[in-house]
Order: structure tokens, then C-alpha cells, then sequence
């Protein structure tokens, strides 16, 4: 009897997924299905810019006239900000023994537009001296005006015949000066991120072999919605081998600040996305990758308005980050002078039993841009014995044609054929697994590149001639 | 110089046909003549037959004997193998088995009147030379090829009981016979186109049927799978059945001149509906196997062979009803020529075809010599199947009784179980009054 046993379709979507394991494999911009190691990520928030400052005494109120002071942070220029959550708390000491009418501004500090302004009575008690310690006032939403560098405190004090007074030492108690927005400028200031480092670990990963990524990449993807200007200074990379050792990667961009896009005033909020990479046309990393890569090093600056252009406004919101990323990308885009892969599955053959002949016949269809010289083992798992089947002229399975630099051109035929005798089909009942050993190549012996894309495809059909016993 | 035309005859034609029953065509002055012919066997007086068997089988094949092998269990196999020498193109196999249990005959100077009941065992069968490689030898023989493996088949069994009546005018004899039929086994292939491909690429089989197998009693499939069929036990035979039928058989006797007689006859004109147990097995599809479809090979834990071959036998599957068909009997047309050479000497022509079947004419040149008054002898020289056929008859003539044999197919052996053209008549007849005399 002839008749089709199966027909199998093996899509590069499936390869890479076998492939797969714990490495992030996805899509390159060129659409080549590529593994993608990052770093973690490095971080700057509006915290680490400018952090909450707290203000553990509370600040005595001497005269009618007071200057609170204001946070100030060294190469800043702040001009105005608005706070969050924090509180006012007044304690005012009277000695008349009378009431005492209180009127308290602070024309710095406004909400709505509205200057701060509240009225107070310091009540007397039948005893002087007296106190008020004021509801706190909650400062979410008011506006600092930083201009005169101080928060003014005014108030007007009188006794209930109508004579103004000077209190006694009385105190305002700010909880933090804590900002949701903030504007001015700033001078040029470097943020150093220190030496980080991605793992880059295809071997454990991966597959074992000898091939050569034909287009590595380094990418480092900054977002930033910091209303600053903004760069990158690369200070240096490494690529660590096999060996271990630091290779220094060398390129014209580490010669100056990457200047990197970020949001203007009308642009609050937005994300600003930018990327800059290391390839094989502005670096020697291709060289540094003829040998395996197990990491990547590397140490940046990010430098803040590196123009240092004082008249430059900025803004911070509450909710700004500059998250700076590091991804290596590693295209199937290699030339393969040997990579192996191997399966097991379990094979029920005591069908088998009544043959005494068996020939399949294999017809591939190969969409694949990888040649593949196919081992196939049956073995039995209980008592370890092997039956090698050969296919019976050495014929490997070709790869699709290609072009000089990988491009399919056109689908090969093969044509397999795996004999089996008499004595063979007797052993083979016997056993219940079939290992498949794959050894694969890019085109031209390894020494095009095969470019992986998904939708590329392997068809293989196997026919099967018997005959009865 | 009296055998002259007897070896003429034989020498004659090595292209006529035989079939059946020739030599009982021929033989007007026996009872069973008008089996084929209503209008024959005219004779006055009362005449009654014992039970007479009719055995005949035409294969391309071999006979019985190699076909049919004992098992130790003393059960029957089929050796397929059998068939592989002398394999054509297109085989038949044909076999007829009547059995003439009681027949009785009344004959006036015009008119006769005649009864009998008669169990009828029919098949024909066409199988192409394909089918019976692909049985032996599978489909390897076939890559890249379309095979035609539908057999064309026809059998059925059945109880016949006839009433024949006939007038006779002075040089005419008109008969005819009602038949009221009551079928036991049927089996016919209305259509029977199976192409079978199978694909260079990986054997890939493609099926494309137009297949319709009406069966009554003799086959069943299991899981409506062709490849499932079991032989049922013949075990199923009664005289009156639902399935009944009606034929007509006439014809007409014309005496030409003093030496020359025509006869000419239409017989099995009519049909039998077949109501109780009928199962009709019908496929007319297309179906590709492709072997299975595997997609996630990566994912695959386990290759199952045997699945595969399931699915494979999963396109023989055929579909199953029981409605109540009606088969037309395969009409059968009849000519004879009879010239009188001399008082000793006859030589006649015989045609014969029968609807519907695939070498449907047959032709015969039959002579006979009466040796003396009682013994009378005839050859017969025919062909079918473009295979030569010598036959010959003895009539046994006795003023009571009429003792005969016929064996249509000498040359391929006279044991019926060894030869596979084979073809016997039996019978013995007996005659009050009226019976002639050869001279």
C-alpha cells in the first residue's frame, strides 16, 4: 500500500516560539524576528529632582511683618509652584485683656488668584495671656509665587477699643513645602546613572551552535515628560565576551550630549519618547560580536538643559519621570554554520507488526531561509536501544534560495526517503520514542545570512509504502 | 459424409458467442424450451418434468475449484490470488443456477397451458483488472495514476411461478408466460464508478465515487464502511416474499416453410420491488486523504501511526437507507433460425442479448443429427468473451419420456468444479401422448 501518513506545517512563527523559552523574542522595525534583552530600568522622578522639605520647628512670628523662607535648591531658579497636600498651622499669642481682631495675609501664597487672607479673634479668656492655634489650612492647590525669594507674612492686630498692636512672639508652623507643578529655570546639572549592565545569555537561553548575528543593535529609549531640556552623555559601553574581559565599544557618539527631545509648556503631561543606538554603521559592535556577547556594560550621564541656557524655562509636574532604558536587539538575521536542535516525542509503532516493509517517502517544502540535515532515532526508553534510520541517499533538506544579503527568493523541494527492512521494522515495534535531531544552516552553507521572518514556512508531507506480512 | 456438417459447424466459427442455455434454445422438441420461448414445445397431450438444474458459470477466471480454498476449520476462503493469472482488462464472472422444481404442461391441437415454478439463482458481475491488483498488490502499482475500482454487479435469487399459455394457428404458434416473482436476495450496482488516485507526491488518495450498492440478504458494512463488508449467511429462502415482482415472457413460432423455422421471443419483461430488508449503500463525493494534519509540531508529544490509518479507511464510508427500489429484470431478446437439412440434419442460428449487460450479444451455430428414432445428438459452436465454445446435447426419446443433457462449454473442462466455463442441463421429462418422434 501507498498512503499519506501526515502533512506537517512548520511556520517560523513556531520555530521562534520553540526557540522561545525565557527570551523576549518580538519584531524589529525591519520586521526580522529579533531577541531583545533590557536592562532595568533607570529612573528620575520629580522626587529626586526635588524632594519634599519638611519642616521639623515651627517659624516664630516676631513682628506684623514676617518673611517665611522659601526651599532652594542649588541651580535652580525657581519662579513659581504649586503645593500638595501640606498644612498652615498659626499660634498666636495675646497679652491684652481684651479680644484681639486678627487679620493674617501672605500675598505670595494665593489660590484662584486670590491672595491668602483669613481673619482670627484671639479670645480673652478672663486671664491674659491668651492663645489661638488656627485650624490647619490645608495649602493643596495654593500657588508660591517665588519671586522675592520669601514668603511674606502681614497681619494687622487689634484690641477690641481699636488700637493696633504687636503680638507677642506667636509662630506659623508649615508642614513640608511639597509641589505639584513647578516652574523656572535651571542651570545645566548631570545626573550620573553609574555603571549598568544587561545579561545577554543566548547561550542557557537559546541554542547551542556556531552562528553570527549579522546586525546587532544597543538601544537606549529615554521618556521624559520633564518640561526640560535635556541630553544623554555616554560615557562609556562595553561589550563583555565569553571571555569576560570588557571590550570597549568605540563611536562618534561619545563624543558629545545626545540632545534629546522633551515636552514644551503646551505639551504638559505628554510623554516625549526618544531613542539612540549603537549598530554596525556608527560603531564597531559587529566587530566586538564576532564573538559571543554574555553582557553589555555600559555608564551614562543624564545631563539636565545642557545648553545651560539660563533663560530657559522649565516645568515639573507633580506626576514627571525620565526613565532611561537600555535593550539589546539581536536580529534572526545570522549566519548559522551549525546550530542543532533536538526533540523527543512518543511514537506508538506496534502497528508496525504486521509489515514487512516501510518506506516513507518525504517531500519538503522549504519556506525557511535555514538548511536542516535531519537525524532521526527511534529508541526504545525502558532498555535504551537505538534504531537509527538514515535517509537512504544522505539527503539533507536544502534551504529556501536566497539572495546575497538573505532575502527569500523561492521555496526548495526536497525529497527524503526512509527505508526500513524487515529485521529493522521488527526492532522498531519495540520502541517509543523518535528523537529528531535537527542540524541547521543558513544558506550558502552558513555563510549568507538567514534572515527570519514570521509567515516563512516549512512544508513537509511524508508518504509511507508498505507491504504485509 | 454424414458428419460433415457436424464438423463444419465446428470449424465454422471461431468468433460466435455462447451463453446459457443454448442448446435448450435450440431444442424445440424438449419442455424446457419454453423457458426462452413460450411459444415453443407445442405438443397435445399432458407432460410433465422433474426437477431439472440448470448450472452454468462463465468466468475470466479461474474455476471454482482454484477460486475457493478449504480452510482446517473446514470453513470457505475467497484465494483472490487465483485471479492474478490471466487478468484483463475487464473480467466477468456470470453464473446462473435454476432449478425447475415443477413443471406441467397441458396441449390441445391450438392451445397449451403450462405451469411451473422455477428458484432462480442470477449473477454477473464486472470487475476491472485494477480492483483485484489493488486487492493483491495495493496502491504502490497505481502512484500517479486513476484507477477505475468499481465493480458492476447485478445478483438475485428468486421463486418463479409461470402460468404459460399458447395458441397455434396452422404455421404460428403465439405464447405467453406471466410470471409472478418472489425475490430473496438481491444485490445491484446502479452506479458503480469508484476512481481511485493516488499522487506522486505522497501517495496522496483521492476517492471520487458515484456508487450505488442495493443489497437484499447478501452483504452487510459495518460502520457503513465499504471496506467493512461481511457475506451474509444464504440462510434467508422463502417460496412467497414481500418482494414481489411480475415478468412477461412471449413469443412467437413461425414454421417458414416446410424446412425452415423462426422463433423469435422477449422474456424476463418486468420487475421486482424490492421492499423487505433492502439497504441501499450510496457514496457520490469526492474525498481527498492527505494523511493528518499536523500544526503545532513543536507541540507534539506523541505521533499516533494508527490514527492515521484510520482516518484513511474513513473515506470508504458510504452512506446507509432502506427505501423500497424497484429493479427491472434484465430483459432478454431472442432469435433462432432452424433449417432442416434433411430428415436427420438440423443446423440453426441462435441470438441471443441481453439487456443491459456488457457483452450483450451472443451467437450460436448449433446442429444436431437424430442418430435414430430415440437418440438424438447436437454440437454447438459459440464464443463470448471473444473465447471459442463447442457444446453438445443428447436427447434420450422414449415414448413416455424424454431423458437430455446440454454441456454448452466443452473446451474448458467438464468438471464443473475445476472449469470456468461451465454449462449443464439436466433433465427428464415425461409425455402422455403427443410426443414426436425424432423421424
Amino acid at each position: 500500500m501507498a498512503f499519506p501518513l501526515a502533512n506537517l506545517k512548520v511556520l517560523s512563527n513556531d520555530f521562534i516560539k520553540e526557540l522561545e523559552n525565557d527570551a523576549d523574542i518580538g519584531l524589529n522595525d525591519d520586521g526580522i524576528y529579533t531577541i531583545f534583552f533590557t536592562s532595568d530600568s533607570f529612573i528620575q522622578s520629580k522626587e529626586d529632582l526635588f524632594p519634599r522639605m519638611s519642616f521639623g520647628l515651627p517659624v516664630p512670628i516676631l513682628d506684623s511683618v514676617v518673611a517665611l523662607p522659601v526651599p532652594a535648591i542649588s541651580e535652580l531658579n525657581l519662579s513659581k509652584g504649586i503645593l500638595k497636600g501640606d498644612q498652615l498651622i498659626f499660634l498666636f499669642n495675646s497679652s491684652e485683656n481684651t479680644d484681639v481682631t486678627l487679620t493674617v495675609s501672605l500675598p505670595n501664597l494665593s489660590l484662584g488668584g486670590e491672595p491668602y487672607r483669613a481673619n482670627y479673634i484671639i479670645p480673652f479668656d478672663g486671664a491674659a495671656p491668651s492663645s489661638l492655634t488656627t485650624e490647619p489650612l490645608d495649602l493643596n492647590g495654593y500657588e508660591v509665587d517665588f519671586t522675592e525669594k520669601v514668603l511674606t507674612l502681614r497681619y494687622d492686630a487689634r484690641r477690641a477699643d481699636g488700637e493696633r498692636i504687636v503680638l507677642p512672639l506667636s509662630f506659623a508652623q508649615i508642614s513640608a513645602f511639597d509641589f505639584s507643578y513647578l516652574e523656572g529655570s535651571i542651570n545645566r546639572t548631570s545626573i550620573p546613572t553609574g555603571l549598568q549592565r544587561i545579561e545577554i545569555d543566548i547561550q542557557d537561553t537559546l541554542i547551542e551552535g556556531d552562528y553570527q548575528f549579522q546586525n546587532p543593535k544597543i538601544h537606549f529609549d529615554i521618556a521624559n515628560n520633564f518640561g526640560i531640556p535635556i541630553g544623554i552623555k555616554v560615557k562609556e559601553v562595553f561589550v563583555v565576551g565569553s571571555d569576560l574581559q570588557q571590550h570597549p565599544l568605540v563611536s562618534d557618539l561619545f563624543e558629545d550630549i545626545i540632545r534629546l527631545d522633551y515636552p514644551g509648556f503646551d505639551q504638559k503631561g505628554e510623554v516625549i519618547t526618544d531613542r539612540f543606538s549603537f549598530d554596525k554603521t556608527n560603531s564597531n559592535l559587529l566587530d566586538l560580536a564576532q564573538n559571543d556577547i554574555v553582557a553589555i556594560d555600559y555608564d551614562l550621564d543624564i545631563i539636565i538643559n545642557p545648553e545651560n541656557t539660563p533663560d530657559v524655562q522649565f516645568f515639573v509636574l507633580d506626576s514627571s519621570r525620565a526613565v532611561i532604558t537600555a535593550e539589546v536587539e539581536l536580529g534572526f538575521e545570522a549566519t548559522i554554520e551549525v546550530v542543532r536542535i533536538e526533540k523527543t516525542v512518543a511514537i506508538q509503532l506496534g502497528d508496525l507488526d504486521s509489515l514487512s516493509f516501510l518506506r516513507l517517502k518525504v517531500v519538503i517544502e522549504n519556506g525557511l531561509p535555514l538548511s536542516f540535515d535531519p537525524q532521526l532515532v527511534l529508541e526504545d526508553s525502558l532498555t535504551g536501544a537505538q534504531l537509527p534510520l538514515s535517509e537512504s541517499s544522505g539527503q539533507m533538506i536544502e534551504s529556501a534560495t536566497t539572495d546575497d544579503s538573505g532575502n527569500i527568493l523561492e521555496s526548495s523541494q526536497n525529497v527524503l526517503f526512509y527505508q526500513i527492512s524487515e529485521d529493522q521494522i521488527i526492532q522498531a515495534v519495540s520502541m517509543n520514542r523518535l528523537k529528531i535531531e535537527l542540524s541547521l544552516k543558513s544558506p550558502n552553507g552558513g555563510r549568507i545570512p538567514a534572515i527570519i521572518k514570521p509567515g516563512q514556512m516549512m512544508e513537509i508531507r511524508i508518504g509511507a509504502e508498505v507491504k504485509l506480512k | 459424409m454424414r458428419g460433415f456438417p457436424f464438423i463444419i459447424s465446428i470449424c465454422l466459427n471461431l468468433t460466435t458467442w455462447a451463453q446459457p442455455e443454448l442448446s435448450i434454445i435450440g431444442s424445440q422438441e424438449l419442455l424446457q424450451s419454453d423457458i426462452y420461448n413460450p411459444a415453443s414445445f407445442h405438443q397435445v397431450g399432458w407432460h410433465f418434468a422433474f426437477p431439472s438444474l440448470l448450472y452454468n458459470v462463465f468466468h475470466t477466471g479461474p474455476g471454482y475449484q482454484k477460486l475457493v480454498k478449504r480452510n482446517a476449520d473446514g470453513s470457505n476462503i475467497l484465494q483472490i490470488s487465483a485471479l492474478r493469472p490471466g487478468l484483463q482488462d475487464n473480467n466477468y464472472l456470470y453464473s446462473d443456477l435454476r432449478l425447475q422444481s415443477l413443471k406441467i404442461k397441458f396441449g390441445e391441437t391450438h392451445w397449451s397451458v403450462g405451469l411451473d415454478h422455477e428458484i432462480i439463482f442470477h449473477n454477473s458481475i464486472l470487475y476491472p483488472r485494477e480492483l483485484v491488483g489493488l486487492y493483491l498488490d495495493g496502491n504502490q502499482q497505481f502512484i500517479g495514476k486513476t484507477i477505475q475500482i468499481g465493480p458492476v454487479g447485478q445478483a438475485y435469487s428468486l421463486n418463479s411461478y409461470g402460468l404459460n399459455l399458447a395458441y397455434r394457428s396452422d404455421k404460428i404458434t403465439l405464447g405467453i408466460k406471466p410470471r409472478f416473482l418472489f425475490g430473496n436476495h438481491f444485490a445491484n450496482t446502479s452506479r458503480s464508478s469508484a476512481l481511485l488516485t493516488t499522487s506522486e507526491d505522497v501517495y496522496q488518495i483521492s476517492l471520487s465515487t458515484d456508487l450505488r450498492f442495493d443489497n437484499v440478504g447478501l452483504l452487510s458494512f459495518d460502520d457503513a464502511n465499504f471496506l467493512n463488508y461481511q457475506i451474509l449467511p444464504l440462510d434467508r429462502w422463502r417460496l412467497i416474499t414481500k418482494n414481489s415482482g411480475l415478468a412477461l415472457d412471449f413469443g412467437i413460432n413461425m414454421d417458414l416453410s416446410k424446412n425452415f423455422n423462426l422463433a423469435l421471443s422477449v422474456i424476463d419483461w418486468g420487475s421486482i420491488h424490492w421492499t423487505d430488508g433492502i439497504r441501499s449503500y450510496v457514496s457520490r463525493q469526492t474525498i481527498q486523504y492527505n494523511g493528518i494534519e499536523v500544526l503545532d509540531l513543536f507541540n507534539k508529544d506523541q505521533i499516533d501511526i494508527g490514527g492515521a490509518l484510520d482516518s484513511l479507511t474513513n473515506i470508504f464510508v458510504l452512506m446507509e437507507n432502506e427505501s423500497a427500489i424497484r429493479f427491472r429484470l434484465p430483459t432478454k431478446y431472442i432469435a433462432t433460425a432452424n433449417y432442416q437439412l434433411s430428415p436427420q440434419w438440423e443446423v440453426r442460428l441462435i441470438t441471443y442479448y441481453q439487456k443491459d449487460l456488457d457483452e450483450a450479444l451472443v451467437l450460436a451455430l448449433q446442429t444436431s443429427l437424430s442418430i435414430n428414432q430415440s437418440l438424438k445428438l447436437g454440437s454447438m459452436i459459440s464464443n463470448r468473451h471473444d473465447e471459442l465454445n463447442l457444446g453438445i446435447s443428447a436427447i434420450l426419446n422414449k415414448p413416455k419420456w424424454i431423458g437430455f443433457f446440454a454441456i454448452d462449454q466443452l473446451l474448458f473442462g467438464i468438471n464443473p468444479l475445476a472449469s470456468n466455463h461451465f454449462n449443464l442441463r439436466l433433465g427428464l421429462n415425461l409425455h402422455f401422448s403427443g410426443t414426436a418422434s425424432f423421424n
